[in-house]
Formats: C-alpha cells, sequence, structure tokens
C-alpha cells in the first residue's frame, strides 16, 4: 500500500513535471512564436510612431491639457455641443491635428495648412499686463498651449482669432459656443499666416516646458524632421537584432540535435 | 487611421494572445500562467499606485471629451484605473525579455540575466513611451528630468521593476530555491499558512510553490518602493519639469 502510494505520488509529479518542463522541441517552437510574436509588436509600435511624426513636431503637444469640460455638462455631450459650429460658419480642416473638427455648414470648406495656423505658442511668459489675465483667466481642466482648440487660441476651447477679435469681452462672453460665430477665419493666400500676437495667459500648467534632449518635440524636428523617425528605426533595428539573436541561437540548437 | 487608443488597445490584445501561445510552450503551461498572473499583479499595483499617487494618468483625457473624437471613445477593458492592455504589454515585454535573456546569457547568475531583462524591457520601454505621450494614450505628471518626453523615473522603474520581477520568477518558479534573508519571515507566514511545509523550496508541489511565488512577489513590491523612493525624492528636488496640478 505504502508503495503504491509512493508510486502514485511519483505519477503525480511526473504530470506536473511533463507540464513544467515541456520537450526542448517544444521549446523552442514557442521561443520562436514569442519572439517573431514581440517582434512584430514592435515594428507595429514602430508603424504607430510613424504615424504619429505630425504630433510628436509640435512641442506643446505633450503637454497640452484636455480640452476643457464647462461645469454642469455631462461628460461626452460637450464635444459635440462645443465642436459644432452653427450652419452660417465656415467648415475647416486642420491635416497634422488630432481632433478632426466636424462643422456643419453650407459655406465652402476650406482647409488651412497645418503649417499656417499658430500650432506653436510660445512658452507662457509672464503676462504683458493684468489686464489681459483678467480678460482670460485660467479656467481649471484647460490647456495650456498648442491643441487643436489651443490652435485657434487660448484655454479652455476659447477661439484666440476671437480673442483678438474682442479683446475687451468679459468671461461671461467666452464661452465657445457663444463666441464661435463671430470667428474671422483667414482666406488669404497660404503666406498668410494666422496672426497671433496676444500672449497666452499664465495657466497654472506644469512648471516649466521640456527643453534640449528632454523634449521630443526637438528630437521630432532635427534630421529635417526625419529625427524621431530614425529613433524609432534605430531603436527597433536594436530590439530586433536581439530577437533574432535567440531565434537564431534556438535555430542552431535544433539543427545541432 | 491615428494611432489612438484603440489602435494600441487593438494590437496589444492580438500580439497578446499569440504571445500567450508561445509562452506557454516556451516556459511551461504553469509558469507561463504564473508568469502572466504575477506579472498582471505586479504591475497592477505599481501602475495603479502611480496613478493614485497622481504620477501618470490614463484617463486625464478621458475625463474630458478628447477620447470622444475616436470610434469607441477611450479604452475599452479597465482593471480599475489601469487599462488591461498596458498591464498585458508589460507581461509581453517583462516575458520576451526574460526569454531573450535566458537564452542570450545562459551561463551567467540569475541577477545578472535579470539586469539583461532589465535593460532589454528598458529599451523596448524607451520605443513605446514616446509614442505613448505623443498620442495620450496616458500623461505623466511627475517632476522628473525628462529624456524625449519621457522621464527618468520611469526608466528607472522598469528597469528596477523587471530586474525584480525576472530574479524573483527564475530563483522561484525555475531554479526553485531557497532565498536566505527570506526563509525565517517565509516560515513564520506562507509556509505555515494555509499548508504547513518544511524541507526545502524544491520539495514543494506546484500549489505551496506558487503560493511562496507570490508571497516573495509582495517582498518584491515591497523593495520596489523602498528602492524608488529616494531616486522619486531625488528627482522632485532637482528636476527641471514640474508637476501639472490637479484640476489643470
Amino acid at each position: 500500500m505504502a508503495n503504491k502510494r509512493i508510486e502514485l505520488e511519483q505519477c503525480k509529479y511526473f504530470v506536473d513535471l511533463q507540464d513544467e518542463y515541456p520537450i526542448r522541441k517544444r521549446v523552442r517552437l514557442g521561443t520562436v512564436i514569442s519572439m517573431l510574436t514581440i517582434l512584430l509588436l514592435a515594428v507595429s509600435f514602430l508603424v504607430m510612431g510613424f504615424i504619429s511624426d505630425d504630433l510628436a513636431e509640435n512641442p506643446s503637444n505633450v503637454l497640452e491639457g484636455p480640452p476643457g469640460q464647462p461645469a454642469g455638462t455631462p461628460e461626452g455631450e460637450m464635444l459635440e455641443e462645443q465642436m459644432q459650429i452653427p450652419g452660417d460658419q465656415m467648415p475647416m480642416e486642420i491635416p497634422g491635428d488630432q481632433m478632426p473638427m466636424e462643422i456643419p455648414g453650407d459655406q465652402m470648406p476650406m482647409e488651412i495648412p497645418g503649417d499656417q495656423m499658430p500650432m506653436e505658442i510660445p512658452e507662457v511668459e509672464p503676462s504683458p499686463a493684468p489686464a489681459d489675465a483678467e480678460q482670460s483667466p485660467a479656467v481649471p481642466g484647460q490647456g495650456k498651449a498648442g491643441g487643436p482648440f489651443l490652435a485657434y487660441g487660448g484655454p479652455g476651447g476659447v477661439l484666440l482669432a476671437q480673442e483678438q477679435a474682442e479683446p475687451q469681452a468679459t468671461p461671461a462672453e467666452e464661452e465657445p459656443l457663444q463666441n464661435i460665430p463671430e470667428i474671422s477665419v483667414p482666406t488669404t493666400d497660404p503666406g498668410d499666416s494666422a496672426p497671433v500676437t496676444e500672449e497666452a495667459p499664465e495657466l497654472q500648467g506644469p512648471d516649466e516646458q521640456t527643453e534640449g534632449v528632454g523634449s521630443l518635440a526637438n528630437l521630432a524636428n532635427s534630421l529635417s524632421g526625419r529625427g524621431f523617425q530614425l529613433y524609432l528605426m534605430v531603436l527597433t533595428f536594436a530590439l530586433g537584432v536581439l530577437f533574432y539573436l535567440v531565434i537564431r541561437k534556438v535555430r542552431l540548437e535544433r539543427k545541432s540535435k | 487611421v491615428k494611432a489612438n487608443v484603440i489602435v494600441f488597445e487593438a494590437a496589444v490584445l492580438i500580439a497578446s494572445i499569440v504571445f500567450y501561445q508561445g509562452a506557454r510552450r516556451a516556459l511551461g503551461r504553469s509558469r507561463n500562467r504564473a508568469f502572466l498572473a504575477g506579472s498582471v499583479f505586479f504591475w497592477l499595483v505599481i501602475e495603479t499606485g502611480a496613478v493614485l499617487g497622481g504620477l501618470k494618468n490614463y484617463y486625464w483625457y478621458a475625463q474630458n471629451d478628447y477620447y470622444s473624437h475616436y470610434p469607441l471613445g477611450g479604452y475599452v477593458i479597465w482593471l480599475g484605473l489601469v487599462p488591461v492592455a498596458v498591464v498585458l504589454l508589460w507581461y509581453m515585454v517583462c516575458a520576451s525579455a526574460y526569454i531573450t535573456s535566458i537564452n542570450l546569457v545562459p551561463r551567467r547568475s540569475v541577477a545578472a540575466r535579470s539586469a539583461v531583462a532589465g535593460a532589454i524591457a528598458g529599451a523596448f520601454y524607451m520605443l513605446v513611451e514616446p509614442i505613448a505621450v505623443t498620442n495620450h494614450w496616458w500623461t505623466w505628471n511627475v517632476k522628473s528630468f525628462y529624456l524625449i518626453d519621457v522621464p527618468l523615473l520611469g526608466v528607472i522603474a522598469v528597469f528596477m521593476s523587471v530586474f525584480l520581477f525576472t530574479t524573483n520568477f527564475h530563483a522561484t518558479a525555475m531554479d526553485m530555491s531557497d532565498i536566505k534573508i527570506l526563509k525565517t519571515l517565509e516560515g513564520l507566514t506562507v509556509r505555515r499558512w494555509p499548508e504547513k511545509s518544511e524541507g526545502p523550496i524544491n520539495n514543494l508541489r506546484w500549489t505551496g510553490l506558487l503560493q511562496v511565488y507570490f508571497f516573495r512577489l509582495a517582498c518584491c513590491l515591497v523593495v520596489f518602493v523602498v528602492a524608488m523612493a529616494p531616486v522619486m525624492v531625488v528627482l522632485w528636488l532637482v528636476a527641471n519639469r514640474g508637476q501639472i496640478p490637479p484640476g489643470w
């Protein structure tokens, strides 16, 4: 009886061992599958990086705050309300940006090239005058600069062109929906970029922008705008070599058997 | 097609299914399950801590209207405060780094192999992170030095976490070796309850081994926190990019 029990115990451990120590052929196959999968994943990240290059070139993209949500507006509903401009406005498309704006209307569609719009707002500096800060106060939950909304202007979806058109606007008038009809979009030749003269108000964002090697935009804009892509390619290639070495080793082991 | 969170999530979910099949063969069925469960537990705790501590945020944009521009909104599947795709990504990165290290430097010590695994994971991290922050898959909010908008703290944390995790996995699930400094503590806790077991760890059954594995993983979390705390403090004092205040 004792012997039978020992035998059963050994059998049980043998089953465990089969589970835990698979045969070498199976291990080799699994290693190759794993390495190929992770290699494909790295390549897919490379592709995702390539299609994100235009975003990476925007220095304020990473530190951009999410678009603001007015108090009392349920999540999700705000977008449609904020993004839809009444019918008498011109539909716009901003290439190279993150958020497609669908603006219904009967006007002629117009495309504004990405380099014409003020995607890069200079670093936040102290407001030139206290009155400016009072006119466009920082609203919690709103961005700093550079985003789709902020490409047009200041915080919280308030269009910059509108801010310029209405320097005396009261805070109540700064609600995006009410002021959107007064947008003045430049329709001149591509040489004319939208004027951005008014400095962004001082917001409570990150203390300082990343600079030098700390900034992804610096890398992305270097080497004729290929810096980020080159970086991703080199890194993916290096990882690919490592994973290939494993596959090669496994294949050599199989051949030597 | 933009590299939005849905693309990221779909790519990772599909890859993780295939990768799991491969890792199951490469490591053994039970060991791979332990690796997956351990990595989900390990990174979920770390990532949740980071989110609760305000260092990192996965839903900052989801709370506002940013993700509602996408067909399905933001991340679809969550584990508490962390998207499942992120945890699965780190399972794949950690497992592939581990498999690579045991194949490329098989005769080195456990610590050396784990360091190699940590370095490989760090390289993969430097591939993923710039794309992630560019596309707002997540947002870093920690005071630190930044390298191409990737916080130095994150790079160190990835290396440390992969190093500790793979060391524990190899020492416990592969080598089944006792760790002297933990022996007394294990004897008082996990080796006493729910099933009393004595003797060396390689005499344990698989379930007993799993208990020891998760116990040691919890110890690794403590070591991770202890190791990262001074790094965080130093970076907090001298770093060049500040924290985004709550409510910004």
